[in-house]
């Protein structure tokens, strides 16, 4: 946009034009696209099949004017109860997703209210307030003092999936992660944006209300699992985003266990952000010195040591069917 | 979805989030807006009039936004028209100077949309995107010279609003 000094009123329409314009070029046209075509999924499943029979029975049983004064006093009591609601929650949590791919790099406190017994079966979801996790679409790196060792972990640029457990780092290639590792990866590896893909895919979601967090406003967002959705780790979530930058400011997720037993889940508070560069979400940025990274092409010796260290049988299926074993890489 | 859609929908962002000042809320619009045309897509000609009939219609639904709510602004949102907040873009490719100029004559035309009344902004900036002054006028639903009106009002209180903001001083 230029602009010449003192400006015209006939070039004000040029500089507007321009400002939109740019402004324009900004919408992302695929996301909107994706959440047009939901939104018409939701509402012709939600018109009921019968509704066009509505009228007839009302024109038969002469009921008409009793409708239309049934319908102005619903009307009446709806515009003076409901609050107009500041946006669509979905496009809110989308915004949001969409902020989070962008970065910069997020940082969230992690805190875990987990059951006993699943803690002993997966002593890697024990975390506290010690947890951090950094984050910036596929990539997070979290790390934790709070377990039995210091372990930092995290997945890097090509979603190979690693952990530093001592002066040993194992690398998973996607698909090669060991089961009992997929769970905790679910909680405690906090992907907003997948979690968050999970919430507008899986999910009901209602915007609450607006409040403060911090100083901030923010805009609350209740998030309840739809009936039909399958194999989601949590039933409810507490989205809390600021609606100016579109920050997950505080995400609570939890799963109910029982009428007897508190739900547990996990809360991520947002702390900072940053750019960080992208070595810091390799395994090879956090080994100490001398530490040896176990990889894909060590499978054998990297499945045979991380099975001895998380104190199990290795199952049969999770055998390597690398034969070769070959130098591990040497930290720099 | 139909081709017109894509073509329409960033400009048509762009309108909204002009009109109420909220990015989020102008998608908003624009999705239930896009939704209901396409609900009745049976009566019209989309091709040919989507784009008209879906700007009338997000100006109908500013409008009514607008009156409908007195928003308060916070003096930290003060001219981010794009709802992006104080966070910094990434401007690698742009030599800064020239960005930070370009980026001060954005926030001043954002803010001095905002001084300007939600009919008066409507007939600017769909004036400046070609539309017709009769066009305008069924949008609003107001007399063609009612538009000519807004327009003129418009354009003069934008040049005195970027003139006393970069100059110091109103033009005559």
């Amino acid at each position: 946009m230029n602009l010449t000094l003192p400006v015209d009123e006939q070039d004000v329409d040029a500089l507007v034009r321009e400002y939109l314009e740019a402004s324009a070029a900004t919408v992302d046209v695929e996301r909107l696209e994706r959440e047009i075509t939901a939104r018409l999924g939701e509402a012709s499943a939600m018109r009921p099949a019968h509704a066009s029979r509505l009228p007839k029975l009302l024109a038969r049983t002469g009921a008409w004017a009793t409708a239309a004064v049934v319908l102005v006093a619903v009307s009446a009591a709806l515009y003076f109860t409901l609050q107009p609601e500041p946006a669509g929650a979905y496009a809110l949590v989308s915004a949001a997703q969409q902020s989070l791919e962008k970065g910069p790099d997020r940082c969230y406190r992690v805190e875990g209210r987990l059951p006993e017994g699943w803690l002993k079966a997966n002593p890697w979801l024990r975390v506290g307030e010690a947890a951090t996790v950094w984050t910036r679409g596929d990539r997070f790196l979290v790390s934790s003092d709070n377990g039995p060792v210091d372990v930092h972990w995290g997945q890097d640029e090509s979603r190979n999936f690693w952990f530093i457990a001592g002066d040993t780092g194992f690398s998973f290639r996607p698909g090669e992660t060991p089961p009992i590792l997929l769970r905790t990866r679910m909680y405690l590896a906090l992907n907003p944006r997948q979690l968050l893909n999970r919430f507008l895919k899986d999910f009901d979601l209602t915007i609450i209300k607006d409040r403060e967090h911090q100083g901030q406003p923010v805009v609350r967002v209740w998030a309840t699992r739809k009936p039909e959705s399958k194999d989601i780790v949590f039933d409810t979530a507490w989205i809390e985003i600021d609606p100016r930058t579109k920050l997950v400011r505080r995400l609570e997720v939890e799963r109910n266990v029982g009428q007897r037993t508190p739900p547990f889940g996990l809360i991520f508070t947002f702390v900072e952000q940053a750019s960080l560069p992208v070595s810091d979400y390799q395994a090879q940025a956090h080994l100490p010195p001398g530490g040896v990274l176990l990889g894909p092409d060590q499978a054998a010796e990297r499945d045979d040591r991380f099975w001895e260290l998380v104190g199990r049988r290795r199952p049969a299926a999770a055998k390597s069917q690398e034969a070769a074993d070959k130098a591990p890489v040497h930290s720099q | 979805m139909d081709g017109w859609i894509a073509l329409a929908l960033p400009g048509a962002v762009a309108y909204a989030n002009s009109l109420v000042g909220d990015r989020t809320h102008a998608e908003d619009i624009v999705q239930e807006c896009v939704c209901r045309l396409l609900v009745h897509a049976a009566r019209y000609d989309l091709e040919r009039d989507g784009r008209k009939l879906l700007f009338r219609s997000i100006t109908n639904a500013c409008i009514n936004l607008h009156t409908r709510e007195r928003k308060t602004v916070s003096l930290d949102d003060n001219g981010r028209a794009d709802g992006a907040g104080w966070e910094v873009a990434d401007r690698a490719a742009v030599p800064p100077p020239a960005a930070a100029m370009a980026e001060e004559l954005r926030l001043a035309i954002a803010e001095g949309l905002t001084t300007l009344g939600v009919r008066y902004r409507a007939a600017l900036e769909l004036t400046s995107l070609g539309y017709e002054t009769g066009e305008i006028a069924e949008m609003l639903g107001v007399t063609a010279e009612n538009v000519r009106v807004l327009v003129f009002r418009a354009r003069k209180s934008m040049a005195a609003f970027l003139n006393a903001r970069f100059t110091g001083e109103a033009s005559s």
